[in-house]
């Protein structure tokens, strides 16, 4: 039933890209990820360190609301996700460091594949915060277009564990 | 694997253990720069798969006389040759992340600390000449460094933004010019 909902849902999106969709790659993606979601961009941070992702990974924030749940749960609805910047990665701009802004973009729904990660902050009184922030699990296939097929996919590997 | 710059070449099956099979088709490539800094890369960068560019302007200060312990230059050349062979593997290609996360449990790369941007003095003339940003090594809070970078021509003060908005994509060019490792 719920499959069939996401069907209306999504029957006319442009297909995500083959490599998101793989079998194997999908299966382990799926794993790996504490929480799979539908979720429609609200805002989109611009790049907070402007460089490429390397012996320091960079990430780029997005916050979302949150309509489907297949995978985990989440206390809220909103949810803000750092997408790690990867050059030449498929989320990413093909010149600048920073998200694709054709796939990030205000309105779009995107099947989010998250984890969540320690991250450190600095507070004022020059103290550090150890706090966590949910993170893609994949560089390339963290966020993408939920076309049909690749929620089936999705769906079947979810049922049969 | 291939070491742009000086063209050696090398097969990379020396490494059994980081691989299911010999692999004779899927090569990685190391650009190792011109030795002059390059603003657009602190230390290594996952360029594309099977590609990674080095930094080593950046990458010497890690051996830095005064800088003993924790991390160095050379594991940070091996983490990133080894995540540019991960990602030269189909299984990882089109994966930088776990690239990074997996090299990283064996020679560690950083983590930033949000929001730990500080300015240096402000010199006579109403100039900084540059930041620090706190860093950890990447999963051991016990390893922790603060990075000066020193802007390319000083900047007066007033140009730039208040240092709780201060991020590296929105300061003047800059370039790394001092690790400093706190024990």
């Amino acid at each position: 039933m719920r499959l069939a909902i996401l069907f209306v849902l999504f029957p006319l999106l442009p297909g995500s890209s083959p490599r998101c969709g793989d079998k194997d790659g999908l299966k382990h993606l799926v794993s790996r990820s504490e929480i799979i979601a539908l979720a429609e961009i609200m805002t989109v941070e611009s790049p907070p360190l402007g460089l490429w992702s390397g012996t320091i990974e960079t990430k780029q924030y997005v916050t979302y609301k949150v309509k489907n749940i297949l995978k985990g749960s989440l206390t809220d609805s909103t949810i803000k996700v750092g997408h790690q910047l990867y050059r030449n990665s498929l989320s990413v701009d093909q010149e600048k460091p920073r998200l694709s802004p054709s796939l990030f973009r205000q309105g779009n729904t995107l099947l989010l594949f998250i984890v969540s990660k320690r991250t450190v902050s600095k507070e004022q009184n020059g103290t550090y915060r150890i706090g966590e922030e949910l993170v893609s699990t994949n560089a390339d296939c963290g966020a993408v277009v939920p076309d049909t097929d690749l929620l089936k996919k999705v769906e079947e590997l979810l049922s049969s564990k | 694997m291939k070491v742009l710059q000086t063209q050696r070449t090398y097969n990379t099956s020396p490494l059994p253990n980081l691989v299911k099979h010999e692999n004779k088709v899927n090569h990685a490539t190391i650009n190792t720069g011109d030795g002059n800094p390059n603003p657009s890369v602190i230390f290594g960068q996952a360029t594309a798969p099977g590609l990674n560019t080095l930094d080593f302007s950046d990458i010497k200060l890690l051996d830095a006389p005064s800088n003993k312990g924790g991390n160095t230059g050379s594991r940070v050349v091996l983490h990133e040759t080894l995540e540019a062979y991960y990602t030269s593997q189909p299984d990882y290609s089109t994966n930088a992340l776990l690239a990074h996360n997996e090299v990283g449990k064996i020679f560690p790369g950083y983590d930033f600390v949000l929001n730990s941007i500080q300015y240096g003095a402000t010199d006579a003339n109403g100039n900084v000449s540059g930041f620090t940003f706190d860093a950890f090594e990447q999963n051991n809070l016990n390893a922790k460094s603060v990075l000066t970078f020193k802007f390319v021509t000083p900047v007066p003060r007033t140009a730039l933004p208040t240092e709780s908005s201060a991020r590296l994509g929105n300061m003047p060019s800059f370039n790394l010019s001092e690790v400093k490792k706190i024990p």
